[in-house]
């Protein structure tokens, strides 16, 4: 099999596949794309003009017998930032293009016509197909349509609000089952990137394509073992579903509404307090109970679910469905921690049914959930929403559907430019990106991260919550203040993970067990027919390439700060403020 | 002395007919610790993974103090 790079040129409606250049043979996932956007696209330039690029790039393991590792990296200048961008999720796009020997998929130039297109990716061959009936199209029917046409196909690509070129508009992605659309690589406006291209959706149709094999067999084998060992041993990522053991499996990531929010640490209308009476309506527990009910009530036709895939090959498998109440009926797949976080606790909205139909618009609409709670929450500042009215929230989201709304429109550009529009000072952003669901004064090590990662506001990029809060690597006192060494190790070996195509959430396992950490090294370099490739180099490698795209865009120190109010003012119930001082955020690069 | 329970995800089940998040007043000893807790309850100690005593991370030789809410969660993840 050749790894070929596809380039998409939209200018000329025209494709090359060339084989993948010397340079980028060892990349894959955030690495290649990163590399690439910083090798091609001008850190000045407009991210919504004829300069930016926007690339899609399976995992280094992706399409692999690797377990967990269908993981799929989208990168491009963030319009939401206007800093580098990666973002990733799970869907079927990243197999499907491994399987088809295509390490990434850039997407260039500038149309000058006003038609939409679909891409359709297939075994030696691209076509562009006229796509103007599925503008402004709802994402669920779009999904469905495609799959008529394009059965088991991997789907992503822009919904109604990136074809608006709104800016918090996501990458959609289709379930393995294509039930729903809410495979995100939800975050910095992406999908408008995509949308400023003319295009909706990727599809890649994987029929005479074959697993990618490793060039040192031997140690690859040896390492998926390892892998596949650590995870199934641990707490968090083993067990099974329906049983005692196994967190993910029965509980999906929302089992820490309940426990961030006994920490003090919950982010509660707008940040003002760390703990909400309503959270365990909304709880990964609740959801596990309601999809148990309905399952006994409803028998075959229920259609609620936990311990589900979010690709093919996952052996963690924490997504979830969560059912109507009344009907067994499904009404959003998944429903993650952030979501219910962003569109239930931080509005104070305990309704699971409300918070999981806000979910579904997110989807149908294209937008990530994060900073859409968060632009709900300063619609409520600036009341234009009464607090913690669910039924309100969803009615006030639906205005994104009509193209002549203002305040839809105001509440798709995301948080930032939503309290800018509408007058709000109390906005919760880094880099102009909404932070997500810990908030940062009672567990600072998060918040080092909030303020320093190359990606605006986001928890994933070093997720020291693992040790700070859930006891990981032999734990970590959330209170404490040093937290730059900690934050730099997470924001590495995260790197790595996410050049990987594994989930991150192989870090509960790998943190813990001594074999899984070796077997992620040694499935990557056995794959790549190298000796070692070893996890805090090649981590490092990618941040500094992602730190000096942003340097050239203009960002400073002053940009790796939290919002004032998080220094200034006391969170109940441990009335704590954040801390940390700027020397010690400045730490995390200065010291890599 | 009394003291509030807090159990969560599979612990629930050693709570029965409780809510999620109901906090249950329990009757212990002065000097007991969060082991003589899962011990009564017979929560194996792995499954103890997490503890927070009124919201501070706590460990399973804290001694409780009258009014006390211990929260137990088992070895979670997520994000």
């Amino acid at each position: 099999m050749i790894n070929e790079i596809i380039r998409i040129n939209v200018s000329e409606m025209s494709y090359t596949m060339e084989e993948i250049p010397e340079k980028y043979k060892y990349l894959g996932g955030r690495g290649l794309t990163s590399a690439i956007v910083a090798d091609e696209v001008d850190p000045k330039t407009d991210p919504l003009g004829p300069g930016n690029k926007i690339v899609f790039a399976p995992g280094i393991l992706s399409g692999t017998s690797a377990p967990s590792s269908g993981r799929l990296s989208v990168g491009a200048k963030s319009p939401m930032t206007g800093g580098i961008k990666e973002a990733n999720a799970g869907g079927l796009t990243a197999v499907r293009l491994a399987k088809l020997g295509i390490k990434a998929v850039i997407v260039e130039g500038f149309p000058e016509h006003k038609d939409w297109y679909h891409v359709l990716i297939s075994k030696d061959k691209i076509e562009f197909i006229k796509a103007n009936e599925h503008a402004n199209m709802g994402l669920y029917e779009l999904i469905e349509k495609l799959w008529k046409k394009h059965p088991k196909s991997g789907l992503c690509g822009a919904g109604i609000a990136g074809q608006r070129l709104l800016k918090n508009a996501g990458i959609f992605g289709n379930n393995p089952e294509n039930t729903d659309p809410g495979r995100y690589a939800g975050r910095g406006g992406l999908g408008a990137v995509l949308g400023s291209k003319r295009i909706i959706a990727i599809i890649t149709d994987d029929t005479g394509g074959e697993r990618p094999m490793p060039v040192n067999e031997e140690l690859f084998n040896t390492g998926r073992t390892k892998m596949v060992n650590a995870l199934n041993e641990h707490a968090i990522t083993g067990g099974k579903a329906g049983t005692d053991k196994g967190a993910l499996k029965n509980y999906g990531t929302n089992v820490l509404q309940n426990i961030i929010n006994e920490a003090g640490a919950l982010p509660t209308k707008n940040f003002r307090s760390g703990y909400f009476e309503g959270a365990k309506n909304i709880s990964g527990e609740a959801v596990h109970e309601l999809v148990d009910e309905t399952n006994e009530k409803f028998g075959d036709k229920a259609e609620g679910g936990y311990g589900h895939a979010c690709h093919p090959g996952c052996i963690i498998r924490c997504s979830n469905t969560v059912p109507d109440k009344n009907t067994g009926k499904a009404i959003v797949s998944p429903l993650e921690y952030e979501s219910a976080w962003a569109l239930g606790t931080n509005l104070i909205i305990d309704s699971l049914e409300h918070v999981a139909k806000l979910n579904r618009i997110c989807n149908d609409i294209g937008i990530d959930t994060i900073d859409a709670g968060n632009a709900l929450a300063v619609a409520m500042e600036a009341g234009k929403i009464p607090w913690g009215d669910g039924q309100a929230a969803i009615e006030f989201m639906k205005k994104g559907y009509d193209p002549n709304d203002e305040d839809g429109a105001t509440f798709m550009q995301g948080a930032n430019i939503a309290a800018k529009t509408w007058g709000i000072d109390r906005v919760a952003v880094v880099k102009g990106q909404a932070l997500p669901a810990y908030d940062p004064r009672p567990i600072r090590g998060i918040g080092v991260t909030y303020a320093t990662t190359t990606m605006g506001a986001d928890h994933t990029a070093g997720y020291t919550i693992a040790p700070e809060i859930l006891g990981s690597a032999g734990g970590a006192d959330p209170r404490e203040l040093n937290k730059a060494d900690l934050s730099r190790a997470f924001q590495s070996t995260t790197a790595y993970v996410d050049q990987s195509g594994y989930c991150l959430f192989i870090a509960f396992a790998i943190l813990d067990i001594a074999e899984g950490m070796e077997g992620l090294e040694e499935t990557v370099a056995g794959f790549l027919g190298k000796k070692k490739y070893d996890i805090t180099t090649v981590g490092n490698k990618i941040l500094k390439i992602e730190r000096e795209f942003n340097k050239k865009a203009g960002f400073t120190k002053d940009d790796d700060r939290l919002p004032k109010f998080f220094v200034d003012e006391k969170l109940p119930p441990h009335d704590v403020t954040f801390d940390v001082t700027n020397e010690e955020l400045d730490a995390v690069f200065d010291k890599m | 002395m009394k003291i509030n329970l807090k159990l969560y995800a599979t612990l629930r089940k050693y709570l029965p007919n409780t809510e999620i998040g109901e906090a249950v007043i329990i009757e212990v000893k002065q000097g007991s610790t969060i082991k003589d807790i899962i011990d009564k309850f017979t929560i194996e100690e792995e499954l103890a993974k997490i503890i927070f005593v009124n919201g501070i991370h706590e460990t399973l030789d804290y001694i409780l103090q009258e009014n006390d809410l211990p929260v137990i969660f088992p070895p979670i993840g997520g994000g």
